[in-house]
């Protein structure tokens, strides 16, 4: 195969040991068989399977086994590493160690071994398959991006921010007017200084006579005008920014929301609840701030900083080549030392967010504490961690009170150096005193700007971050879409045929294997299976919340991948193990399954669902709040809630999640009824954990580590001894047991 | 819970790279699994010891303390151990550096220097009052800090500037 090339020390080794051979498989290890680091390497040619060890850039053969003496070879996934193990002679053998950076290169080599040994050709891989190298820096690239995240293009990503602001562009316009005009005014107030003491208020040295003083009320006024229209320019600017800034925040948000709600199962299954909302919540945020604080200000800094330098410069470019000394001093306080009291702070919030996480946990729970009597360990906790943010309090307090004093001391020095110089340069005739005072008030305006534009690069840097973060979602595409030639199946009969099917939520990690198997229109069929087995998987991809790795799912004989998504998830109704009420009324939670509904429907499924009975007796009835979660209800309510949903839908196909809890005798009776009603009539698949279920199904599915093991009826299953014997067996003891113990 | 007697055990290592076992002369048992139960808090105790078979994995028992075996024994379960929790302890850091949500961190650990991204601090690393932070990179790999306090003090530095 011609991408197989081997590093040099390798070739010649391998060349030297199998003359005229190829290497069809080759793989390098980032582990030792001593568990260090290192480099070692798994080789397959036609007939032999070889591993070699690499120390000072020298191969040595470890191992050799002929393909044929190989019964099995398979990855074995641990934390943070994996082995590829193989049988020969009916006794298994760890053959090479790897890091899980590794795992997609050795699931890949695992594939293409067995292929070897079945005689199989080499399978070319699906692109998801590899591991995303950058072609700039040769990281790896996170799964689920596209794109390096340390190369991508930052202009490119701050043209994006900005493109979202394009609607805004007239007014974008009329703040960068607003700006000028604001700065020019600001510029203005410092010259009318000089213009006080150098003009109008100078006497005439003949006559001592303060003859420019009509001019005062005219000066003054047109100092108040500066002053007003400056205030007025800031005031419509903030206005502007905040307007033009919230709306393209606005825009974000809506942007990534809809994307969120797109994107299949497997993007959540990666990333924790908390880290997508900080997306929606802080990431936006994040861009506000640069969109309505930051950009507008830095544009004013940039604006300021120009005019300022320039009439110092006017006024005297001497001076300015003696105050440069304590500006760049201060510049590199502010830039080096001060970020201490940065941290310090960043710190500060982080242990108070800490805190406030473990009152949030410790109220939320304040049953539980009760009833286990744990009030002083939770007290000492509490006392841990107020205790930390206490000190990071202090030591923020005790930098701050340090160094916030000493910023000030030396921007205080550039104007005790205008006095020093400037007032030798006016007692020498270089300056006058109102050219030292303008001076003053231009150099009091520099610093601002300065620590603005000093911290430019790091606000911008962390607003793109949060820019690519938001980006990263937005690109995403979802895994599970319609095909482009998908059809619309309006109608479906409800047989579901499982052809071959293996699937791993990550794509070199198989949870279900090979697994085969046709369920009739109508039939009712229970998965079993220890925990963990597979039978949710199943679930989710007869619901398409994620696509089959291997094989096919056909519902009519149509492949899933090709029936238009809404059809098939309008026909497909839900009741889960854990049902999730959304905060509302009842009435808002049955009709979730069906908008549309009438009221007359929402009460027959209701009653179907024997849900009625207990709404009725709620003082607002169907108009209860059901609560965070539903948890103004029993468990019991919330399931006959979930049932309601599932008959309202009226699903041609119904996934039933059977609840582990244990319910009252008459609850779960009414229960049972419930669910009689809504299977009738339908192709059921129930995650079966009741014995009551079980008898219920046509067929049963018995799943063992993602393998359908057995299949036939409750009856037939018991006859045969095997699995599902041990497992009703297990359930019966536990049963009594449990009977007993009541 | 079956605790093994520490002295009833003889731990050895096979050909095809697993542990045998052997308690007290009359049971043997091959392909042997040592899982620590607490592999963060008390990775020296309770370690789980198990065996495969054709009818899969069925616990021996659970070694209370690693350290009361002989030393060549602990190094066999240790080397096990390892190998079924692959999680190498930072002892030195050398730079981490930020870009744009990224953090490239260049370590030494007890099984030799290494380069690794991670991406998201909040999401992928955990850190404990007791000290022990737990980091997971971008491949899903595991590194430890046993106790950052106790990490050279530009190391610790380095730290703060990206976690804190």
């Amino acid at each position: 195969m011609d991408r197989i090339i081997l590093p040099e020390y390798l070739k010649k080794t391998f060349e030297d040991h199998f003359t005229g051979e190829k290497a069809y498989v080759a793989v390098a290890s980032d582990l030792t068989s001593q568990i260090t680091y290192g480099e070692e390497w798994l080789l397959a040619t036609e007939k032999e399977l070889l591993t070699y060890s690499i120390v000072n850039n020298k191969a040595n053969l470890i191992s050799s086994h002929n393909l044929s003496d190989i019964k099995a070879i398979e990855n074995i996934n641990l934390t943070g590493s994996g082995v590829v193990e193989i049988n020969v002679d009916s006794k298994s053998q760890r053959l090479i160690y790897y890091s899980n950076a590794k795992s997609s290169d050795f699931a890949e080599a695992v594939e293409d071994i067995k292929a070897l040994i079945d005689g199989k050709p080499l399978e070319r891989r699906d692109k998801e398959w590899k591991r995303k190298i950058c072609e700039i820096c040769q990281s790896p690239i996170p799964e689920d991006l596209n794109k390096c995240p340390r190369c991508t293009d930052k202009t490119k990503t701050f043209r994006r921010i900005l493109s979202f602001s394009r609607p805004y562009a007239k007014l974008l316009s009329l703040i960068f007017l607003t700006l000028v005009a604001e700065t020019c005014l600001g510029l203005i107030t410092p010259y009318m200084s000089k213009l006080f003491i150098d003009v109008i208020l100078k006497p005439e040295a003949k006559t001592g006579l303060y003859i420019n003083a009509r001019w005062i009320p005219f000066a003054a006024l047109a100092l108040l005008t500066a002053y007003i229209g400056q205030n007025i320019f800031s005031s419509l600017h903030l206005r502007l920014a905040g307007v033009v800034g919230h709306k393209t925040v606005y825009d974000v948000r809506a942007a990534i929301y809809e994307k969120l709600q797109q994107l299949s199962l497997a993007y959540f299954d990666k990333h924790q609840t908390g880290a997508i909302m900080a997306r929606v919540n802080q990431d936006t945020r994040e861009l506000q701030y640069l969109l309505v604080d930051f950009i507008p200000l830095s544009l004013e800094s940039l604006f300021v900083l120009i005019g300022v330098g320039v009439f110092l410069t006017i006024l005297s470019w001497q001076l300015t080549l003696f105050v440069l000394l304590p500006i760049v001093a201060t510049v590199i306080f502010f830039k080096k030392i001060f970020a201490k009291v940065r941290l310090a702070y960043r710190r500060y919030y982080h242990r108070r967010s800490r805190l406030n996480a473990l009152v949030n946990d410790s109220l939320s729970g304040i049953r539980v504490i009760k009833a286990f009597g744990q009030e002083g360990e939770e007290l000492n906790k509490f006392d841990v961690k107020s205790s930390s943010f206490k000190d990071a309090g202090i030591d923020f307090e005790v930098k701050w009170s340090l160094y916030s004093p000493t910023l000030q001391l030396l921007i205080m020095s550039g104007t005790v150096l205008v006095w020093f110089v400037g007032g030798q340069f006016v007692v020498g005739g270089k300056m006058s005193l109102g050219d030292v005072v303008a001076y003053s008030g231009y150099l009091a305006m520099f610093y601002r700007p300065i620590f603005m534009l000093t911290r430019m690069v790091e606000r911008i840097t962390s607003a793109l971050s949060a820019a690519e973060r938001i980006f990263d979602v937005i690109d995403t595409e979802p895994k599970v879409k319609d095909a482009t030639d998908a059809i619309e199946l309006s109608e479906i009969k409800g047989e579901i045929k499982f052809k071959n099917v293996t699937f791993g939520y990550d794509p070199y990690k198989f949870v279900i294997k090979n697994f085969d198997e046709t369920i009739r229109p109508n039939e009712i069929v229970g998965l079993v299976g220890k925990s963990g087995a597979g039978k949710s998987t199943i679930i989710n991809l007869v619901c398409r919340l994620y696509d089959v790795t291997k094989g096919a799912i056909e519902i009519d004989s149509i492949d899933l991948r090709q029936i238009k998504y809404h059809d098939l998830r309008h026909q497909i109704g839900v009741v889960l193990q854990e049902t999730f009420l959304f905060n509302g009324t009842i009435f808002e939670n049955i009709a979730y399954a069906k908008p549309e509904a009438s009221t007359n429907e929402i009460i027959e499924a209701s009653i179907a669902a024997n849900a009625h009975e207990f709404i009725m007796k709620k003082s607002d009835g169907y108009d209860t709040e059901v609560g965070e979660r539903g948890n103004r209800l029993s468990g019991g309510e919330k399931q006959r809630i979930a049932i309601a949903r599932a008959i309202l839908r009226n699903p041609r196909i119904l996934i039933l999640d059977e609840a582990t809890s244990s319910l009252d005798t008459e609850t779960e009776k009414k229960i049972q009824e419930a669910m009689k009603n809504l299977t009738r009539g339908r192709t059921t698949i129930a995650i079966a954990h009741r014995l009551s279920t079980l008898r219920n199904c046509d067929r049963l599915f018995v799943i063992d580590e993602g393998k359908l093991v057995e299949v036939g009826t409750h009856e037939e299953l018991m006859n045969k001894k095997g699995i599902f014997y041990n497992l009703v067996s297990i359930q019966t003891e536990m049963s009594q047991i449990m009977a007993l113990s009541e | 819970m079956n605790l093994l007697n520490h002295n009833e055990l003889k731990f050895e290592q096979a050909d095809n790279g697993f542990l045998c076992l052997k308690i007290s002369d009359d049971k043997i048992f091959e392909m042997v699994e040592c899982m620590p139960l607490f592999p963060l808090t008390q990775p020296d105790n309770y370690i789980s010891v198990s065996s495969r078979s054709e009818n899969g994995t069925e616990e021996i028992g659970i070694i209370e303390d690693l350290n009361k075996l002989a030393k060549a024994q602990q190094a066999l379960v240790k080397n096990e151990i390892e190998f079924r929790y692959f999680s190498p302890e930072i002892i030195d850091i050398k730079k981490i550096t930020s870009k744009y949500g990224v953090d490239q961190w260049e370590v030494v650990t007890n099984k030799g220097e290494k380069t690794f991204m991670v991406q998201d601090v909040k999401e992928n690393v955990l850190i404990r009052e007791s000290g022990l932070i737990v980091i997971t990179d971008i491949d899903d790999c595991k590194y430890q800090i046993r106790n950052y306090h106790q990490l050279p003090t530009r190391a610790r530095l380095e730290l703060e500037q990206t976690l804190l």
